[in-house]
């Protein structure tokens, strides 16, 4: 009966918990007084909460780490070392426990650190242009994607390297203040008609579409037409005939391109024509940009920041000729 | 006298034995030599019956014709056939073929239009490594194999698996008839 009358006058304390690559959640519900009053100390791998009463423990089974309750104590031993962050908050009343373990925290660090760094580079070589970009809204479409993974080599694909350049270009234009559309902003399949749908709407200044090519050249595309272009067939499709206004303009576009290549690369730029649909179909200034292979170009940060600044180039070039 | 007739009986009965044993070996003879000739005969028709298909493979940033010799076929589609399964062969000239490794022809038919409908298997598609030349020429290749050996035929349409796709690898269309998607560079 004491024993009873013990465990009633106890207040109850409900343990949740979760987890997730790395990162774990503890949180102990309890009533305003009993969380509001309880001292924690956190010593990782151990915490420690002591409440102002005796209480019950329930909640979660199957915990990844260790309880011991004792009286009005409750330590934690947690398996690993981690980054503890602690919070206490209303409605309901509880504590929150965030752990993290050590390697996802440097790995973040680690990423955040590149990613200001690639971003402080390319600002700094963005800002030595002299003068503006003067188109004002750009499409860029980064090639395949979803189950299309295009050129693969090793563990690089193309789909991913030419979405990555397609994120870095649009933050590059849009904190110049230009307005950015990409085709596709995360690894998806999107169909060449939707692409092409999707630039004929935003009647973009300028429409970019990265690739890679198979050679260690970098490869220019322009439209082509052909004269048989008015056959039923083509006609049917309604296939080719919105870039054939803007054929002149494609054509300036990709020669400042290839100018910005050879001034930063002092690279092989080979020029082509080919009625690629990206390009046909589209009714804007535009070019299809092939980058080396993988195989005998290494993407990384550095590289692509480069590869922003030479299109930034490009373009620069591109605004001051058809001015 | 008896002796006489018995003696000469069994000299007619030897005679006509020693002629029928030449006989045979004589006419032994005269068949074990047509054999060969027969042989001869069937070599002979054999080499007239070899025809040949031009077969264009992409290499490097063009097309390449090889001449393929090929037992007779004289119905067309069996020619069309015999042009898209030397072209998946890949070219004996170039050590690394573009054109998608382990491809099957699944069927060919030609419709009132005389578009040529040529079925691949999936591994046309999944097998596709390369980039927008590459798929340009894998293309063109295949459509030039067939118009340049095959009479009569308008233009060629891929299918893979019996279905329509929109692109082979990303870059030009599939869901339309080749000619004018993959046209002279």
């Amino acid at each position: 009966m004491a024993v009873s009358l013990s465990a009633q006058l106890k207040k109850e304390v409900l343990l949740k918990f979760s987890k997730q690559e790395g990162h774990m959640r503890i949180v102990f519900e309890a009533e305003g007084t009993l969380i509001n009053n309880a001292k924690v100390t956190i010593s990782s791998p151990q915490i420690k909460i002591e409440f102002p009463e005796t209480f019950n423990l329930t909640g979660q089974k199957d915990l990844s780490f260790e309880l011991v309750p004792s009286e009005k104590l409750l330590v934690i031993n947690l398996k690993e070392k981690g980054e503890i962050k602690f919070f206490r908050l209303s409605s309901p009343a509880r504590l929150v426990f965030d752990i993290q373990k050590k390697e996802i925290q440097k790995k973040k660090q680690t990423e955040k650190k590149i990613e200001k760094q690639a971003e402080k580079q390319t600002e700094k070589t963005v800002e030595k242009q002299p003068v503006p970009i003067l188109s004002m809204v750009f499409v860029i479409d980064a090639g395949h994607g979803g189950y299309d993974f295009g050129i693969i080599s090793g563990d690089v694909s193309e789909k991913d390297i030419s979405l990555s350049l397609a994120k870095d270009l649009n933050t590059v234009l849009s904190k110049k203040g230009k307005k950015v559309f990409l085709t596709r902003k995360v690894d998806q399949y999107i169909s060449l008609a939707d692409r092409i749908n999707l630039v004929n709407q935003k009647s973009p200044d300028v429409f970019i579409s990265l690739h890679f090519s198979i050679s260690e050249n970098f490869i220019l595309y322009s439209p082509k037409f052909e004269e048989q272009d008015s056959n039923e067939i083509v006609d049917f499709y309604s296939l080719s005939s919105r870039q054939k206004k803007y054929i002149e303009k494609s054509k300036a576009l990709s020669d400042s391109i290839e100018r910005a290549i050879k001034d930063k690369f002092k690279a092989n730029v080979i020029r082509r024509e080919i009625p690629l649909p990206i390009l046909n179909s589209v009714g804007a200034p535009s070019v299809l940009i092939e980058f080396p292979s993988p195989r005998f170009l290494a993407y990384d940060q550095q590289m692509r920041a480069r590869l922003i600044n030479l299109i930034i180039n490009g373009i620069t070039l591109y605004g001051r000729s058809s001015l | 006298m008896n002796i006489r007739r018995l003696s000469g009986l069994i000299l007619l009965v030897l005679i006509f034995l020693g002629g029928a044993a030449g006989g045979y070996l004589y006419f032994m003879k005269i068949f074990s030599n047509e054999k060969p000739a027969e042989e001869a005969v069937e070599t002979l028709t054999g080499r007239e019956d070899i025809f040949s298909l031009r077969i264009y493979y992409p290499a490097g940033d063009r097309l390449r014709i090889e001449e393929r010799r090929l037992s007779r076929r004289t119905v067309q589609i069996a020619i069309a056939e015999a042009a898209v399964e030397e072209y998946l062969k890949g070219p004996s000239s170039v050590a690394v073929s573009s054109i998608p490794r382990d491809v099957r022809l699944l069927g060919l038919y030609k419709d009132a239009d005389r578009i040529l409908y040529v079925d691949l298997s999936d591994e046309f598609r999944r097998n596709f490594q390369g980039d927008a030349l590459t798929e340009f020429l894998i293309l063109r290749g295949l459509y030039e194999s067939l118009v340049s050996n095959i009479q009569d035929v308008q233009d060629v349409k891929v299918l893979i698996e019996g279905k329509e796709i929109e692109t082979l690898g990303g870059h030009l269309y599939l869901l339309y008839p080749l000619k004018n998607m993959v046209p002279h560079e």
